[in-house]
């Protein structure tokens, strides 16, 4: 029984070349990428199956768009490739869900996909979405780094560091994940005097809260305890005096990059 | 003989006399008798009645005071309702007024390193329609320690409302947990903030943005009606409006935690960059109706534009990266209602064309396209398509036929329908518009459908759901 073996043959030919294309388009695309890597042909001799640029740097230029269409999110630019997720309309709060675009490709038989960040655990997943399930392109130049060592955020616009303050990170049994990652929503905190007055959701979630309401999403919040910042006093989140998250909310935009060393 | 006669007589009366006399006598005593008897049995019959009427309005106390204890005790149920074992009912304290529900946890388990987690939830139910139940989603409160304080502010409708606080915890070897029900009874309270957004083309923001002169600065401005009475919003103002740019004004009351969005320009001119920023605040009146308290006036947070030369404008880094030019975003869309209250628009690239393009002189890129605001949509919107060579469009949201519009219908250019998202369920929707264009004479007219997401977010004034 089972397919004929010329049958099996090709199938399996095409499943290298399947995987080959995606190794080099991910190899390409990947965050944080040589600056080198956009545009490349995937196989040296072979034409070229998928041309990929780079749209973010996550640093001096980031792009992220709404979601337009309810569609899967796939391992490889092409619809027969394995959903890792689905576009997500709302955040666990409720808000308009965005996701920031790190690549196109434009395939001959596919059309045009976009490489995104998945905001959903675990940390770091990307996939492609056709280029028709994304609205438009909105841009931000700015980008957060949150340092865990030294314990201070500094957000950077074109480079430069127009932003600082100490920071709360998660304690060792409940640590902040390192990744890049971007924010999500701004919110007004109301409700618990922990959060303080304002309250940047992120699209990081906790590695070790998965069953907090919402999957344990890290924020970037105020608190009510600023004896305790800088320091290493959270649940996962980073904390910061209130004056300091009033003057960050109002700096950040949505679908800046944030980088937690 | 005859005095024989006279004496029989007489001895016959006075035997008589004798005789009678007594019986006489004896007839009243009895008559006595019975009178008393009579009298003794009414007095016995009026003492029962009276014992009865005793008994009865002992009894009716008794109920009464049943009744009362029976409230006092449905009260106290009510006030209290215990969900969950143990020591629920030693481990919390609740206070509720209509700003604020305070909860005071104490005699918790202080285990080092390990911090207690407690379930918060609070749902206000206003019987009287129209007003909407408000809930505040369930939260996980957490505190080091034996103790803690968690300050919940509500905004309570004006009038009865009954307030539901449930929390629960299972922690550090301490569970329980409670589900309040209480009745409050608030006055008007209005309140109202501003926040003010500017874009130079890109999305909304409060950071401070460069633009050359000559460039145009967007603001948006969102009031919301964070107080528990309706409030008209008059009085808006901003120097840095240009004349004749205002729009989204509204004259109707907007309902608690409702919110409206102003949308006006201003080019950057040389004076502008002379003073070296363009830096302004808005300020918004918030009246509430008659009786319901004073008019409240608010300014946003201001925002700052740095005009800077073209020559600087230009030395601005490309941001890409590597040999090849990347393709352009799409320009930004600049609707009234555009930004971060707006829709994901993008309706051209989404849209599903059933235009004969070519054939009928109209090809896909000629017909227009839909288009929105971007993110989030809590108040009204609008939708619109250019009315250029249009015959007619017909809006749908969700399936539904909201409103065909001809060409009549067209103001400044665009063919526009106003969509009230406060109505709209939390999530994604679909608005669509069907075009139909003008047709040369004997042709078939070209038709195409247009179609957009638009997303009806939650407020954005919320407890969020981060791990803290």
């Amino acid at each position: 029984m089972g397919f004929p073996r010329k049958h099996r043959q090709r199938r399996r030919l095409r499943g290298l070349l399947r995987a080959g294309a995606a190794l080099a388009v991910a190899g390409l695309a990947a965050p944080g990428a040589s600056a080198q890597g956009a545009a490349t042909p995937t196989a040296s001799n072979a034409p070229p199956r998928a041309v990929v640029t780079r749209l973010s740097n996550l640093r001096s230029v980031t792009r992220w768009a709404y979601p337009e269409n309810d569609s899967a999110v796939r391992s490889e630019p092409s619809s027969r490739a394995r959903p890792v997720g689905r576009l997500r309309f709302l955040t666990p709060d409720d808000q308009a869900e965005l996701y920031v675009v790190l690549a196109a490709a434009k395939t001959p038989r596919a059309g045009s996909w976009l490489q995104v960040e998945v905001p959903a655990r675990p940390n770091g997943r990307l996939g492609w979405v056709p280029r028709s399930a994304l609205g438009s392109l909105h841009v931000v130049r700015s980008y957060l780094l949150v340092d865990q060592g030294s314990l201070q955020a500094t957000l950077f616009r074109e480079g430069r560091a127009i932003f600082s303050a100490p920071v709360g990170v998660g304690k060792p049994s409940t640590v902040t994940p390192a990744g890049e990652f971007y924010v999500l929503e701004k919110l007004r905190s109301i409700g618990s005097p922990i959060y303080g007055p304002f309250a940047i959701g992120t699209s990081a979630y906790a590695p070790t809260l998965s069953e907090w309401p919402g999957g344990g999403v890290v924020g970037i919040h105020g608190t009510n305890e600023p004896q305790l910042i800088p320091g290493r006093p959270s649940h996962g989140c980073i904390r910061m005096r209130d004056a300091d998250i009033t003057k960050l909310w109002s700096l950040i935009a949505l679908g800046t990059p944030i980088e937690i060393t | 003989m005859r005095r024989n006669r006279l004496l029989a007589l007489a001895i016959l009366a006075i035997l008589s006399l004798a005789v009678l006399a007594p019986a006489g006598f004896a007839n009243e005593g009895a008559a006595g008798r019975r009178a008393a008897k009579h009298a003794e049995r009414d007095a016995k019959r009026q003492a029962a009645a009276q014992r009865q009427a005793e008994r009865g309005a002992h009894r009716q106390q008794r109920g009464a005071e049943r009744k009362a204890a029976a409230e006092r005790g449905a009260e106290r149920k009510a006030e209290r309702k215990l969900l969950l074992g143990h020591k629920s009912d030693t481990n919390a304290d609740v206070k509720i007024d209509c700003t604020s529900i305070t909860i005071e946890y104490h005699d918790f388990n202080v285990v080092p390193g390990s911090p207690n987690f407690v379930w918060q939830g609070v749902h206000i139910k206003s019987p009287p329609p129209p007003l909407e139940p408000v809930n505040f989603p369930p939260k996980l409160f957490s505190f080091e320690g034996a103790s803690a304080t968690s300050v919940i502010p509500v905004a309570a409708p004006v009038g009865r409302s009954t307030v539901d606080i449930r929390s629960h915890w299972d922690t550090n070897g301490v569970k329980g947990g409670f589900d309040i029900h209480q009745t409050v009874t608030c006055p008007p309270h209005p309140a109202l903030t501003i926040e003010k957004l500017q874009s130079l083309g890109g999305p909304f923001t409060t950071e401070t943005l460069s633009g050359m002169v000559g460039q145009s600065i967007m603001y948006e401005m969102i009031v919301t009606n964070t107080g528990n009475t309706p409030l008209t919003f008059t009085g808006f103002s901003d120097a840095l409006c240009d004349p004749g740019t205002i729009s989204g004004e509204d004259t109707e009351p907007i309902e608690p935690l409702g919110t409206i969005t102003i949308v006006c320009v201003h080019k950057i001119t040389p004076a502008d960059a002379t003073a070296g920023k363009v830096l302004n605040v808005a300020t918004i009146t918030g009246t509430p109706e008659e009786g319901e308290g004073e008019p409240i006036t608010e300014r946003s947070n201001p925002v700052e534009v740095a005009p800077v030369t073209e020559e600087e404008h230009k030395k601005e880094p490309e941001p890409e990266d590597g040999n090849k030019e990347p393709p352009k975003p799409p320009p930004a869309k600049t609707t009234p209602n555009g930004g971060v209250a707006g829709i994901s628009a993008s309706s051209g690239a989404s849209s599903t064309s059933t235009s004969k393009s070519g054939v009928l002189g109209f090809t896909s890129a000629t017909i227009p396209s839909l288009r929105g605001p971007q993110g989030c949509v809590r108040s009204s919107f609008t939708a619109s398509v250019k009315s250029a060579n249009v015959a007619s469009v017909s809006f749908y949201l969700d399936g539904h036929l909201l409103r065909r519009l001809s060409a009549t219908a067209a103001h400044k250019g665009l063919l526009s329908i106003h969509i009230n998202a406060s109505k709209l369920k939390v999530g994604a929707h679909r608005i669509q518009a069907r075009i139909t264009m003008k047709a040369a004479k004997g042709a078939k007219p070209a038709k195409a459908t247009r179609s957009m997401t638009v997303v009806r977010c939650h407020s954005a004034v919320i407890a969020p759901h981060f791990t803290g």
